[in-house]
């Protein structure tokens, strides 16, 4: 993380693939555009993420 | 009074002088009239209308540390080619002038949110590393005001680099931190008297005196509870206009939002408050706050629970806005002494 970057500036990712897993779930599957972030980054199990589309909320 | 710094006196005929001397350096801000009804501070000059006599403004400082709309970053482009913008912070060296205790303990509660946890806030940061405290002692507390009873003082000095105290023709001046003596070095001011210091003591300990505590804050705090059924009654009177938060100098809840032209856009965040309906409304449609109950109680366990938990400190400082803009007249000193005088 770099010390003087806004905390609300977020970590680009493209969405690969979108699974319809029943009638009202899907399973949107993202993958980030810095690949040295996709080696690095890591979650714990039920991690919350705050995820958004531009200019769609 | 902290005796480490020099006490002094500004005749107020210098206080020009001292003005445009600051204005050579920074940003000057103070409480102007913008009507004859509503006080607010604003970017000033020498020449401007200064207000540094009555009761504390309607709106306090809060919005040049907080603006109510601040845009976070910028974003060009769509898809996989698209590029985000960082925003520079502003940290435009900014002496806020006539600022009341109330208010800057206020902003030491802000600090708390916005510095205070894991990762701080730059935009806050910026301007706060920036921004210069001159307090001014409250001779006149509004008919709202109740610093008193949450651990403040009509004279505090929490948060402040100065503390300027009206003695008629001259400004007692407290010079409280080595920001506060590079601003005073601006000024042509003598030492303070024996005199002048008693009669600060006096005007201080008068305001104080016109407004004793009323309720013990602890207690408060201690039985502030989610099942009260005070919520609801508080509820069925408030319409939700949101005036008590965004008048408050300490709420500090924000929704962020993207402004999107064919080229790209801006993500910018602005003030909310936990008493519209959809500031809990979640995509899906659920509300896990469903009607202004839960709000009611959210705003005051938040500010006297929450907060005290995570920062020890209640994020109040009786500035009595809230108790004087409501269009219904809910006063949270009502619901403090209430929950205060529980099991008593």
């Amino acid at each position: 993380m770099i010390e003087d970057r806004s905390l609300y500036l977020p970590n680009l990712a493209v969405i690969d693939r979108i699974a319809q897993e029943t009638w009202d779930t899907k399973t949107f599957r993202a993958v980030f555009s810095d690949p040295g972030l996709r080696d690095v980054f890591t979650y714990h199990p039920g991690q919350f993420q705050e995820v958004s589309v531009f200019a769609v909320g | 009074m902290n005796d480490q710094y020099p006490q002094l006196i500004l005749q107020k005929a210098a206080l020009r002088g001292w003005l445009e001397r600051l204005l050579a350096s920074y940003r000057l801000v103070g409480p102007v009239a913008d009507t004859e009804a509503v006080t607010s501070y604003r970017p000033i000059g020498p020449e401007s209308m200064l207000r540094l006599d009555g009761p504390r403004p309607t709106v306090s400082p809060k919005p040049y540390l907080l603006p109510q709309t601040e845009t976070l970053f910028a974003f060009q482009g769509s898809g996989p080619a698209l590029a985000l913008a960082p925003v520079t912070p502003d940290a435009t060296p900014t002496v806020v002038l006539g600022v009341r205790p109330c208010d800057a303990r206020a902003l030491r509660r802000l600090d708390d949110v916005f510095l205070g946890r894991s990762e701080p806030d730059i935009h806050y940061e910026g301007r706060r590393r920036a921004t210069m405290v001159v307090g001014l002692a409250c001779a006149t507390p509004s008919w709202g005001c109740f610093c008193t009873s949450v651990g403040g003082s009509p004279a505090g000095t929490e948060g402040l680099d100065m503390l300027l105290t009206d003695l008629g023709d001259r400004y007692h001046v407290a010079v409280l931190t080595p920001v506060g003596e590079k601003l005073a070095a601006a000024a042509e001011v003598v030492e303070a008297t024996a005199n002048d210091a008693k009669a600060v003591r006096v005007q201080h300990a008068e305001a104080a005196a016109r407004m004793p505590a009323l309720f013990d804050l602890e207690a408060a705090v201690r039985n502030v509870r989610w099942e009260a059924p005070l919520w609801a009654q508080v509820a069925q009177r408030c319409l939700a206009c949101g005036v008590c938060s965004y008048l408050c100098p300490t709420c500090h809840c924000f929704d962020i939002q993207d402004e999107t032209t064919s080229e790209g856009g801006v993500r910018f965040r602005c003030w909310d408050t936990c008493q519209f309906s959809e500031f809990t409304q979640m995509g899906a449609g659920h509300n896990p706050r469903p009607t202004q109950t839960e709000r009611a109680r959210q705003r005051v366990s938040h500010k006297f629970k929450y907060l005290v938990e995570e920062f020890g400190r209640a994020g109040c400082t009786g500035c009595g806005r809230c108790v004087e803009r409501c269009p219904v007249n809910i006063d949270i000193r009502a619901i403090l002494s209430e929950f205060a005088g529980e099991g008593r």
